[in-house]
């Protein structure tokens, strides 16, 4: 099932197509015992990625956040990321991190949390400037 | 065979729904920790008869508490990234083969 099967199918039919193989497949891998191939593993290299989280909202909270970047200079998603960061922090969890795409060239001033050096990007605690070195700046914050 | 060099993101739907790959995942208690765990600590690609998904992965989760085995597919929006599809606890035929794979001895939950 490779990418390229999907690129000739359009919209709304790709969509389906797709979700009803992965409906099928987790049919079948959840239909009892499912034999390992003895011999098949083999280790890869382990990475940590960014995940997509899909969200539905109303489009007049989608339209003020739209405002709000737009005011600021950065994309939606880093009001976003700093919304949710804010909100974890207050709620007590200790340590969670977040790339932030666009503040490093806004010129807005960062989030008031604490910031740690990450890729090359060096950054303040505080509220402080966003250094250069990256496209992003990586911030978290420990409690 | 997979290479999480190929892939930039991880690909979820939205949890309201409720055949979406989060929604699935979630009633099989796979998250979004666990799919970061296993992928960024020592996964083990592997295969399974009967079943034709693009990747296998076993891996620990972020305590090296639990192996789960998950199941990927290259994502439809977009080939650079990485959807879950379904996952489970791994078996004990599935965790042979991690530990033969990796070379490591798992002492955590059986």
């Amino acid at each position: 099932m490779g990418a390229g099967k999907w690129e000739t199918v359009e919209g709304f039919e790709m969509t389906d197509d797709a979700r009803a193989l992965e409906r099928r497949l987790r049919k079948t891998a959840g239909s009892g015992e499912n034999g390992v191939l003895e011999g098949s593993g083999r280790p890869v290299s382990p990475k940590s990625f960014g995940q997509m989280l899909s969200v539905r909202l109303d489009a007049s909270l989608i339209g003020a956040l739209r405002d709000l970047a737009q005011a600021r200079g950065i994309g939606v998603s880093d009001v976003v990321r700093v919304a949710l960061l804010g909100a974890v922090e207050d709620a007590g969890q200790r340590h969670v991190e977040a790339s932030l795409r666009t503040y490093v060239s806004s010129g807005w001033p960062m989030p008031t949390i604490t910031f740690r050096a990450g890729d090359g990007f060096v950054a303040r605690s505080g509220g402080g400037e966003a250094g250069t070195g990256s496209d992003y700046a990586s911030v978290s914050f420990l409690t | 065979m997979f290479d999480p060099a190929d892939f930039e993101l991880i690909d979820w739907d939205d949890e309201e729904d409720v055949r979406g790959n989060l929604a699935h995942c979630l009633r099989h208690e796979v998250d979004e920790r666990v799919v970061a765990g296993v992928l960024g600590g020592a996964p083990v690609e592997i295969s399974l008869q009967a079943v034709t998904a693009e990747f296998v992965v076993i891996g620990p989760d972020g305590e090296w508490a639990q192996l789960w085995t998950l199941l990927f597919a290259r994502s439809y929006k977009d080939s650079r990234w990485l959807r879950p599809v379904t996952g489970w606890r791994s078996k004990s035929r599935e965790i042979k083969e991690w530990e033969r794979a990796s070379g490591k001895r798992w002492k955590g939950l059986r």
